[in-house]
C-alpha cells in the first residue's frame, strides 16, 4: 500500500520550518544581538515603516540581515522550483539549472552588465534581464543539442549541459580578462553568495520570482501530464509545444534573476525537488509549492552556515551547496544507472 | 454516434513514404484491428489517427468533424490513446495516474469533483485495476501496467479508443484478458487496436485492416481479409487454418514456406484421407512435384494441408459417400498423371471408392503404396473388402514405409524426360 500524508500538513510543517530558519538566521550573526532585541526592532519597524535606524543593532537587523535572509529565501525558492520544472520538462531527474548550464549562461549576461554596463535602459532591472536573455539562449541550445526526436536521454543532456556551461563560462572568463574593471568584485559575485546584498537586490528579484512561481503553479496540471512524455500529454489535451516553450523561458527568467542577484549557486534545483518527491510524491500541485518552501529554507540555512563556519570570514555559499549537492548527485547517478 | 473515419491518409518521413492512401472506418460498437509486418506503418497510422502526426495527404475525422479543426482539449474528450509503453522516471500512484485521464475536463486550479473520482473508480473497476490502485506505477507487472494504461484512457470517457499493440508484451493469460476487455469496451465506443497477433485479430475483431509497406491491402471482416493468400503475400508465411473446437474462429498456424529443394518434374496424384497423407503431401510438394490430391471430404486434415500448399483437390461434403462423379474425375486425374501414391488411410463404406480406383489402375499406371506397416486389417471398416483391396495393391505395386523410400521409388517409376508429363494428352 502506498499512502501519502495530507498535503495540508506538509505545507504547514514546511512553513513552520521556513519561518523558524528565517528567525534563526536573523538572530544569529557576527554581532551578538539577543533575540528579544531583534523582535523588538522588527516589531517597531513593522508598526512604523517610516522610522529611521537609530542604533547599530537596528541597522544590522533591518538593512543587513533581514534583506539577506529574504533574498536567500527567494533565490532558494526560485532555483528549487526551476529545478523541479526542468526535471519534469526533460523527464529526467538529473536536470537542474546549474547542471544544464542556465546558471553559467545567465552569469555571462550579468557579467556583461557588471563589467561593461550593457544597458537596456531599465535601470535596476538591466542585470536580471541580461542574465535572463543569456540564460534563455543557453537552455535552448542545450535542449536542441540533447534532443533526439522528442526524447532527451540523460547522458546527452548532461553532456550538452557541461558543454554549454563550459562555453558560457569561458566567454565570461574572456570578458573578465579583457576588461579593466575590478575583477575581484565580479569573481566574488560569480562564486555565489549573499554577502553585502541589500533591499535593492530583493526588489530586483522579487517580481521575477513571483511571476515565475505563479506561472509554474498554474501549469501544475499540464506538467503532471507531461511526466509521461510529450505524446502522452498531447493525448490528454495539453498544447505541448506551447507548454514547453513557456516552461523553458520562464525557468530561464527565474534562474536568470536569481543568478543576477546572487551569482552561481549550484545543486539547489537538484536536491530540493528530490527531497520533496521522496516525501510528497510527484504531483506538481504539491511538488511545486513544497519545492518553493523547502528551497527557501535550504538556502537560508546554507547561508547561515556559510556565515558561521569560519566566522568572522564567510564561505561562498556555493561551497556549502556543492558539499551537500555533489554527493547527492553521485547517489542519483548511481541509483539510476540503466534507466534512460 | 461515435465514429472514426480515415480517408486516403498519406505520410512520409523525409523521402520515405510510410503511409500511402490508407483508408478505414470504425463505427461505434466495433473493434477494428490493424495488422501488418514490422515497419509497415501501423504505429504511424495510429499516431496520425490520434492527432500526434499530421498526415501529408488525406483526412481524418472524429464523429464527422475533421481532426485538424478540433482543439487539443476537445480532442482529448472524444478520443483516448493507449501507447505502446509507459515511461517515466518519477513515481506516481496508480490512482494519480488514472486521474490524469481527467485532465481534459479539469481547469487550471479547480480540484477534482466527486464525478471525476467516480469516473476514475469506474475505469479502475472495468479494467480490474482496483486491487492495485494505491501501488506505485514503477512496481506494476506488465499485465497490470497495461490495464492501468487502459484505465487512464477510459477515465477520459472517450467515444473513440485507440490502442497501439496493447498485448505485445503480455503473457498469454493477460493477453486474452485484454482482448476480451477490448471487445467488451467496443460496446459503446469505436475501438481501433494495432495488433501484433494475427490470431487475436482474427478471433476478436469485427473488421481488420491489413497493411503492407505503407499501403492498405484489404479492409473488412477477418475471414475475408486474413486469408492464407493475403497472409502469404504480406508476411511471407504459409498460414494453415485449423479448426479449433473451443473457439468459433479458426486458429492460424504459421510456417515458413519451405524452399523447393530439387526441381523434380512429374505430376502425381495422391490418394489419402484422415491424415494419412500428412507426411507425403508436404514432402512431395517440396521436392517439386506437381501434386493433386484425391477425393477427400471437407474438413479432412489432408484437405486443409493440400489447400494450404496450393494443391488442387477433389472434394465431397463432410461425412458423405464419395460420389461417382468425383471418382470419375479422380480416375481422369490418375490417367493424366505420371504416378499415383496411395497413402494408406482408414477406409469405410464412404471412401472405399478411392481404394477401388487405385486397385483398378494397377498395372496401367505407376503406383506406389505408402504404408507404415502392412497390417491393413486395422484400417478396414468395410468388413473385409478394404483389407482385400489393400492386399491386392500391395502385391501388385511397390510399397514404401518411409518418405525417403517413397521418393526413391517415385524417381525410379517416373521416366526421366520431363516432357513425359504431358505426353499422353
Amino acid at each position: 500500500m502506498h499512502q501519502r500524508i495530507n498535503p495540508l500538513w506538509m505545507y504547514l510543517g514546511c512553513s513552520v520550518l521556513l519561518l523558524a530558519s528565517a528567525v534563526l538566521a536573523v538572530c544569529i550573526g557576527e554581532s551578538p544581538i539577543d533575540c528579544r532585541t531583534v523582535f523588538a526592532i522588527v516589531a517597531a519597524h513593522l508598526l512604523d515603516p517610516g522610522a529611521g535606524y537609530a542604533t547599530a543593532d537596528e541597522t544590522i537587523i533591518m538593512l543587513i540581515r533581514i534583506p539577506r535572509v529574504i533574498l536567500a529565501a527567494f533565490v532558494g525558492a526560485s532555483l528549487a522550483v526551476s529545478g523541479a520544472v526542468l526535471q519534469s520538462l526533460f523527464r529526467n531527474p538529473m536536470a537542474d539549472p546549474f547542471i544544464l548550464g542556465i546558471s553559467n549562461g545567465a552569469a555571462l549576461g550579468a557579467s556583461a552588465v557588471l563589467l561593461y554596463g550593457v544597458s537596456f535602459g531599465l535601470g535596476l532591472f538591466n542585470l536580471p534581464l541580461a542574465a535572463f536573455v543569456s540564460g534563455t539562449v543557453t537552455i535552448l541550445l542545450v535542449y536542441e543539442l540533447a534532443r533526439t526526436g522528442n526524447r532527451v536521454a540523460t547522458n546527452t543532456l548532461l553532456l550538452s549541459g557541461i558543454a554549454a556551461s563550459a562555453f558560457m563560462s569561458a566567454c565570461t572568463s574572456f570578458l573578465l580578462f579583457v576588461s579593466n574593471e575590478n575583477l575581484h568584485q565580479v569573481i566574488f559575485w560569480m562564486m555565489g553568495g549573499f554577502a553585502g546584498r541589500t533591499w535593492e537586490h530583493v526588489v530586483m528579484l522579487l517580481p521575477f520570482t513571483l511571476l515565475g512561481v505563479g506561472v509554474f503553479l498554474t501549469l501544475a496540471r499540464p506538467l503532471n501530464a507531461l511526466m509521461f512524455g510529450e505524446e502522452s500529454a498531447l493525448y490528454l489535451g495539453v498544447r505541448v509545444e506551447r507548454l514547453k516553450k513557456i516552461l523553458l523561458v520562464v525557468s530561464a527568467v527565474v534562474t536568470g534573476a536569481a543568478v543576477a542577484v546572487s551569482g552561481i549557486i549550484g545543486f539547489v534545483g537538484l536536491i530540493v525537488p528530490h527531497i520533496v518527491r521522496l516525501i510528497a510524491g510527484s504531483d506538481h500541485r504539491v511538488l511545486l509549492p513544497l519545492s518553493v518552501l523547502i528551497g527557501a529554507t535550504f538556502l537560508i540555512l546554507a547561508d547561515l552556515l556559510a556565515r558561521l563556519v569560519i566566522a568572522p570570514a564567510e564561505l561562498p555559499i556555493g561551497v556549502i551547496t556543492a558539499l551537500c549537492g555533489a554527493p547527492f548527485f553521485v547517489y542519483l547517478l548511481r541509483s539510476r544507472r540503466g534507466a534512460a | 454516434m461515435n465514429r472514426l473515419d480515415v480517408n486516403a491518409v498519406g505520410y512520409a518521413f523525409g523521402s520515405k513514404t510510410v503511409l500511402d492512401g490508407v483508408s478505414m472506418t470504425c463505427a461505434e460498437g466495433e473493434l477494428v484491428g490493424v495488422v501488418g509486418p514490422n515497419g509497415c506503418g501501423k504505429t504511424t497510422l495510429m499516431r496520425c489517427m490520434a492527432g500526434y502526426l499530421v498526415p501529408d495527404a488525406g483526412s481524418i475525422a472524429y464523429n464527422g468533424r475533421p481532426l485538424r479543426d478540433l482543439p487539443p482539449r476537445e480532442c482529448a474528450r472524444i478520443r483516448a490513446v493507449v501507447e505502446q509503453q509507459l515511461v517515466t522516471p518519477f513515481d506516481f500512484s496508480v490512482y494519480e495516474y488514472v486521474m490524469l485521464g481527467r485532465t481534459p475536463y479539469l481547469g487550471r486550479f479547480g480540484s477534482e469533483t466527486t464525478e471525476d473520482h467516480r469516473y476514475v473508480e469506474d475505469a479502475l473497476g472495468l479494467t480490474g485495476s482496483s486491487p492495485f490502485r494505491d501501488r506505485l506505477i514503477g512496481t506494476l507487472s506488465g499485465g497490470e501496467l497495461q490495464r492501468v494504461m487502459i484505465a487512464r484512457a477510459l477515465a477520459q470517457r472517450p467515444g473513440i479508443l485507440l490502442l497501439d499493440e496493447p498485448t505485445s508484451h503480455l503473457d498469454v493469460r493477460y493477453r486474452l484478458e485484454i482482448m476480451h476487455l477490448l471487445r467488451d469496451l467496443g460496446g459503446e465506443r469505436a475501438v481501433v487496436a494495432v495488433l501484433h497477433d494475427i490470431n487475436d485479430a482474427y478471433a476478436f475483431c469485427d473488421r481488420v485492416l491489413l497493411l503492407r509497406q505503407a499501403k492498405a491491402v484489404a479492409f473488412g471482416p477477418p475471414a475475408e481479409v486474413l486469408t492464407a493468400g493475403a497472409l502469404s503475400d504480406v508476411f511471407g508465411v504459409v498460414a494453415h487454418p485449423l479448426e479449433h473446437p473451443g473457439t468459433p474462429a479458426p486458429v492460424l498456424s504459421f510456417t515458413l514456406p519451405t524452399p523447393v529443394r530439387r526441381r523434380r518434374a512429374g505430376r502425381i496424384v495422391v490418394i489419402a484421407g484422415g491424415g494419412s497423407g500428412r507426411h507425403v503431401i508436404a514432402s512431395l510438394v517440396h521436392e517439386g512435384y506437381d501434386l493433386r490430391v484425391g477425393v477427400l471430404n471437407e474438413g479432412d486434415r489432408d484437405l486443409e494441408l493440400a489447400r494450404s500448399l496450393g494443391c488442387p483437390a477433389l472434394t465431397e461434403p463432410p461425412f458423405s459417400r464419395i460420389g461417382q462423379g468425383s471418382l470419375d474425375a479422380l480416375r481422369d486425374w490418375c490417367m493424366d498423371a505420371d504416378a499415383i501414391v496411395l497413402a494408406a488411410m482408414p477406409v469405410g463404406e464412404g471412401n472405399l471408392g478411392n481404394l477401388v480406383v487405385a486397385e483398378e489402375l494397377l498395372g496401367t499406371k505407376p503406383l506406389v503404396l505408402f504404408a507404415r506397416d502392412q497390417t491393413f486389417g486395422c484400417l478396414d471398416f468395410t468388413g473385409g473388402r478394404g483389407e482385400e483391396a489393400y492386399r491386392s495393391v500391395a502385391q501388385g505395386a511397390p510399397v514404401a514405409s518411409s518418405v525417403g523410400e517413397l521418393l526413391g521409388l517415385l524417381e525410379r517409376e517416373i521416366p526421366k524426360a520431363p516432357s513425359l508429363s504431358g505426353a499422353e494428352e
